[in-house]
């Protein structure tokens, strides 16, 4: 196996991971807003 | 994003060139430690990079659980149930992380092309007997020494014995008893009057009968005479054949014996590394029946890479999603070696016992075992004495 080949692997993981975990971080942040969000309301 | 993407739609082969056949024509590429480090080595840094994702992750969610508990603490249902979909996500994230890392894993082992070891075997014409050469010498030194053949040289020997000595749970035993008192790296530049002195030292405490738990493996006089259980001058053809016949049956693993953590599972005595195609086994106890353990695994990874890359992949998610649910990772892990259609289970019930079966059947009349069955005959009868008593 060239090193050129377990690159192309990597970065194809790469991709595959950084996509994923964009998404988890929005929906964390997503759920972040959920709460200051509800909070706000309780206090209205 | 949907886990059977990890295996599936997102990563094309195509796209990637992952044609091994047009990258590898056979026989343009040689094997030795330096050109196969590329996999490994961009093994660890995917690794770090890995674990760094996966603990933004960790430390987002803790974020989003402390704003909640901030703002719910006195509503403790909504707090609960928002704390469990933070940690949802993140365990969310560590599958993605770990079926990355494995997956990755998965493609560099099942084209192992790059670790399949080529061994010759010539005639003796002495003895008419067949020596085997594996690509890798230490394999081949190591074979020669668990039948007798060979032994470790004093370098070798000392530098497992300081491995031993430096282990987690044996180093601070020895500062706490005044064995030692310099650090690690002192003792790994050790003289060999020094560590002489420290096995006799270890020697002297269990002659003692002060036996703690730390220092049950390591009796100094044991450890220097005896750690590799074989017989000096006991050579067995028999254990020779066998071994080898054994190694080609799980495609010709490099051996190590190492003592470090850095190779070894917390706890466990021998590990296969299907990357490298390499068993590591710590030098005490039975080298052998710790050996056929781990060849099993090389069998494994010899007979159906893809297939046991992907159920590895799945026991190890498995294992891995269980601290989220309040379990310990090693004592998940440990579940699998009883749970049929798992990878450990599959290595240690099932190929192990056919190994060991035909390993023990094979040489069950070499001096080797025999000298191995007077043993546990000798215990069992020391054993039942004691009961009596």
């Amino acid at each position: 196996m060239t090193k050129e080949v377990i690159i192309k692997a990597k970065t194809a993981v790469d991709k595959i991971v950084s996509e994923a975990t964009a998404d988890l971080y929005l929906e964390l942040e997503q759920l972040e807003l959920d709460i200051l969000r509800e909070k706000i309301n309780e206090g209205e | 994003m949907k886990e059977s993407d990890l295996i599936g739609d997102k990563l094309n082969l195509n796209d990637h060139q992952f044609n091994t056949e047009k990258e590898l024509p056979v026989g343009q590429f040689t094997k030795n430690e330096s050109e196969t480090a590329d996999g490994p080595e961009v093994l660890v840094v995917m690794e770090s990079e890995l674990e760094s994702i996966q603990a933004g992750l960790e430390k987002k969610a803790e974020a989003v659980i402390k704003l909640a508990e901030q703002n719910f603490a006195t509503n403790p249902s909504k707090l609960r149930k928002l704390s469990l979909m933070a940690k949802q996500i993140a365990l969310r994230g560590f599958k993605v992380t770990a079926g990355a890392a494995v997956l990755f894993g998965a493609f560099v082992t099942a084209d192992n092309k790059l670790t399949r070891w080529e061994v010759s075997a010539e005639k003796d014409p002495q003895t008419s007997h067949l020596q085997y050469k594996h690509e890798d010498s230490k394999t081949t030194h190591i074979i020669k020494v668990l039948s007798g053949k060979e032994k470790f040289d004093e370098h070798e020997e000392q530098l497992l014995i300081k491995d031993i000595l430096c282990e987690d749970h044996t180093f601070p035993f020895l500062q706490q008893q005044g064995f030692w008192e310099g650090s690690k790296d002192d003792l790994q530049n050790a003289s060999e009057q020094q560590i002489s002195d420290i096995l006799k030292k270890l020697h002297e405490f269990r002659q003692k009968g002060s036996i703690s738990e730390s220092a049950e493996t390591v009796d100094g006089e044991a450890l220097q005479e005896n750690f590799l259980t074989i017989e000096p001058g006991v050579e067995d053809d028999l254990v020779y054949e066998s071994l080898w016949k054994l190694m080609e049956e799980c495609g010709n693993p490099k051996i190590r014996i190492v003592s470090s953590s850095e190779y070894l599972v917390k706890g466990s005595s021998g590990t296969y590394n299907p990357i490298s195609n390499t068993v590591y086994v710590e030098p005490t106890g039975d080298i052998v029946k710790i050996l056929l353990a781990e060849l099993a695994h090389g069998k494994q990874f010899h007979e159906r890479p893809y297939y046991y890359s992907l159920i590895g992949l799945r026991d190890f998610i498995k294992a891995g999603s269980s601290p989220f649910l309040l379990r310990n990772m090693d004592e998940a892990y440990g579940d699998l070696y009883t749970t049929p259609g798992s990878i450990e289970y599959d290595a240690h019930t099932v190929k192990e016992e056919e190994l060991s079966q035909g390993f023990y059947y094979e040489t069950k009349d070499g001096p080797i075992n025999q000298k191995r069955v007077k043993e546990i005959m000798d215990k069992r009868t020391a054993e039942q004495a004691d009961e009596r008593q």
